[in-house]
């Protein structure tokens, strides 16, 4: 089903949640809304699945505005962030919850086979007569997405699913869920915090800060083409290099292309337009080359996969660079590097709340 | 957590000691009047004759014939006042946690308040108010302000101990309001919904201080009945009296132990 929301807002209060949010989430697709907390994201899940009324804006669900329909008749299933499973109720009663009552109840002989085949999608058979209390927080999380996706909803929302597990199982449920929802076709609305999440789900990623959206587009695009430096660091590690505040100097790149060659053409031009913009070179993207910019090495660790290695630039400047593993130098040496690729952010893309450079350091070094 | 004691057997052997000396002191009231309503020496009722009576059976028959009609008309107060006392509080309980609107905390505040207020004022505010109508229904009416702040109490704690998504959830899943209040709040407050009841029961049945000064001849609830004829009573016949307005009281106390002392403990506290 495809859903459209076009300009809605929402406010709580005084405090304003969302301002004029514009997107489109394609029938079958996996749109993922990401961006910090405070962003926004919860409320624009609660807007979706009717539970709270816009301020202003509409919602369409395939052309039909979703204003006076209120969520019990909305075919929408949810999965919330705190699971929200009825305590007093088993597993199969938990699952079956949506097949008996509403527009979606199912005759009563329809209902077991259901339930069985959902409890077998989400390995949930043995559990089926516990109850919630006696879940741990990953059979939680797969019976809140058994009871979502028991009445076939046409478009499911899903409310930050694994912000309350741990490092572990939410990487190995991450990849269950997005093989799931692949496998289901169902239209998901995907709503996380954590951009790693964001880029393995998402057909189409959509950035939201301050209760507005940044960016959407695919996930690669959105990687390499960032619109502002906010979008850069939150989407990976980046190193942002300030472009010259004049045109003429901005067009001097701080780091050559790769064999000691310019940065791409329209790279330089985009530059120059783009004074007092930004540089975004993906660490990634640094590579040693023989024709390159020196730079002295001040920190290298490996980290199995890769050689994470801290340079300094001739100008001062810092710049961090995934090298393949072993092949860092050690602290001390001088290092020549190029840039495989990059990306100009204009000044004028600075978002109004920009967080500063100094700290997306702190921000991309854990990712 | 435990003090630290340098003896920690010496510590328990103390703790026994002292829980069962506050145990015996609160209990032994009791444990005397029980003890007065079987015991069997002569006794005297009010019956201008004088004629002794004698034997406990005797004796219960005559307190029955006393005051029976009295322990039924409060019998007939807690059964208005329970379920009346549920059906304001609950939902009122309901609607300021999880409905909340401007101004609603000090509402829910006032909504309790009145367990602060002394039985006399209430009484005389009572009748000043209402003072025409039906006595039962300003004895019910008395009870009612000092149980419904318990069921708001209780109900609204129970509220607190669950995720205000579930509605969401249901709702999401397409229960109705109907529905949801069926198959999720009743079921989720069940328990503390019979906790509640159970602590109007006891507040209504032992209720006094209202009862008293709206009491009227036709219209007495037991305690109050029971105070006006105590001191011209003889003591088995006042212990026994006792012993059958505290018997029913028992199986309920017991009942909200095992159900919700926690609840209890927490709903009590205006």
């Amino acid at each position: 089903m495809r859903v459209d929301l076009q300009e809605v807002a929402f406010a709580y209060g005084r405090q304003e949640a969302l301002a004029a949010v514009s997107l489109a989430l394609t029938d079958g697709g996996i749109t993922v809304v990401v961006g910090p907390s405070g962003s926004g994201k919860s409320t624009l899940v609660a807007l979706v699945a009717g539970l709270l009324a816009p301020a202003a804006g509409r919602i369409v669900f395939a052309g039909r505005d979703m204003a006076a329909v209120p969520p019990e008749k909305r075919d929408v299933g949810v999965v919330f962030q705190s699971y929200a499973l009825f305590p007093h109720l088993s597993v199969e009663d938990n699952v079956a919850f949506g097949l008996t009552t509403g527009r979606r109840r199912l005759p009563r002989r329809d209902l077991a086979p259901r339930v069985r085949e959902l409890a077998a999608l989400l390995g949930l058979t043995p559990l089926l007569a516990r109850r919630p209390g006696e879940l741990s927080g990953g059979e939680r999380q797969r019976v809140a997405l058994a009871r979502a996706l028991a009445p076939r909803p046409a478009l499911l929302l899903l409310d930050e699913p694994l912000s309350a597990l741990d490092a572990s199982l939410r990487r190995q449920l991450r990849t269950e869920i997005a093989a799931l929802l692949r496998r289901l076709g169902t239209t998901v609305l995907y709503v996380t915090h954590d951009q790693e999440e964001a880029m393995m789900l998402a057909d189409h990623l959509v950035i939201l800060q301050g209760g507005r959206v940044v960016q959407a587009g695919p996930p690669l695009e959105l990687y390499r083409r960032p619109a502002n430096a906010f979008v850069a660091g939150f989407l990976g590690e980046a190193n942002l290099l300030p472009l010259a505040p004049s045109p003429a100097e901005s067009g001097q790149l701080p780091l050559p292309g790769p064999g000691g060659s310019a940065l791409p053409p329209a790279d330089a031009e985009a530059a120059a337009a783009a004074a007092g913009g930004w540089l975004l070179i993906r660490p990634e993207d640094v590579v040693a080359d023989e024709r390159g910019a020196p730079a002295a090495v001040l920190e290298a660790r490996c980290l199995g996969a890769f050689d994470r290695v801290v340079l300094r630039l001739a100008g001062g400047r810092e710049i961090h660079a995934h090298l393949p593993a072993g092949t860092g130098p050690p602290p001390g040496a001088t290092l020549r590097i190029a840039a495989r690729r990059s990306h100009v952010i204009a000044a004028a893309a600075r978002p109004r709340a920009i967080t500063p450079l100094s700290d997306f350091s702190e921000l991309t070094s854990d990712a | 957590m435990s003090l630290p004691f340098r003896s920690p057997r010496l510590a328990r052997r103390l703790g026994i000691a002292w829980t069962a000396l506050v145990a015996a002191m609160l209990a032994a009231p009791i444990a005397i009047t029980v003890a007065g309503a079987f015991s069997r020496s002569e006794w005297y009722g009010l019956r201008s004759e004088g004629a002794p009576v004698q034997g406990t059976a005797a004796l219960f028959a005559y307190v029955l014939g006393l005051w029976g009609h009295h322990l039924l008309r409060s019998a007939q107060i807690v059964a208005v006042v329970a379920p009346l006392a549920l059906l304001l509080g609950a939902p009122a309980a309901y609607a300021f946690r999880r409905l909340p609107f401007p101004g609603s905390r000090w509402l829910e505040a006032a909504a309790v308040a009145p367990l602060a207020i002394p039985g006399i004022v209430l009484a005389v505010a009572l009748i000043e108010t209402a003072g025409g109508a039906p006595r039962f229904a300003l004895l019910a009416a008395g009870h009612l302000v000092y149980t419904v702040p318990l069921v708001v109490r209780t109900v609204g704690n129970a509220l607190e101990s669950h995720d205000p998504r579930l509605e969401d959830a249901a709702r999401t899943l397409g229960a109705g309001w109907f529905g949801i209040v069926r198959r999720l709040v009743v079921p989720l407050l069940a328990p503390a919904l019979v906790v509640s009841a159970l602590l109007v029961f006891a507040v209504s049945w032992g209720e006094f201080n209202v009862s008293f000064l709206l009491a009227t001849p036709r219209v007495q609830t037991f305690p109050a009945a029971l105070y006006l004829t105590y001191t011209t009573n003889s003591f088995p016949v006042a212990a026994a009296a006792t012993l059958v307005f505290l018997l029913p009281v028992i199986p309920v106390v017991a009942a909200i132990q095992a159900l919700g002392g926690e609840e209890l403990q927490r709903g009590a506290q205006p």
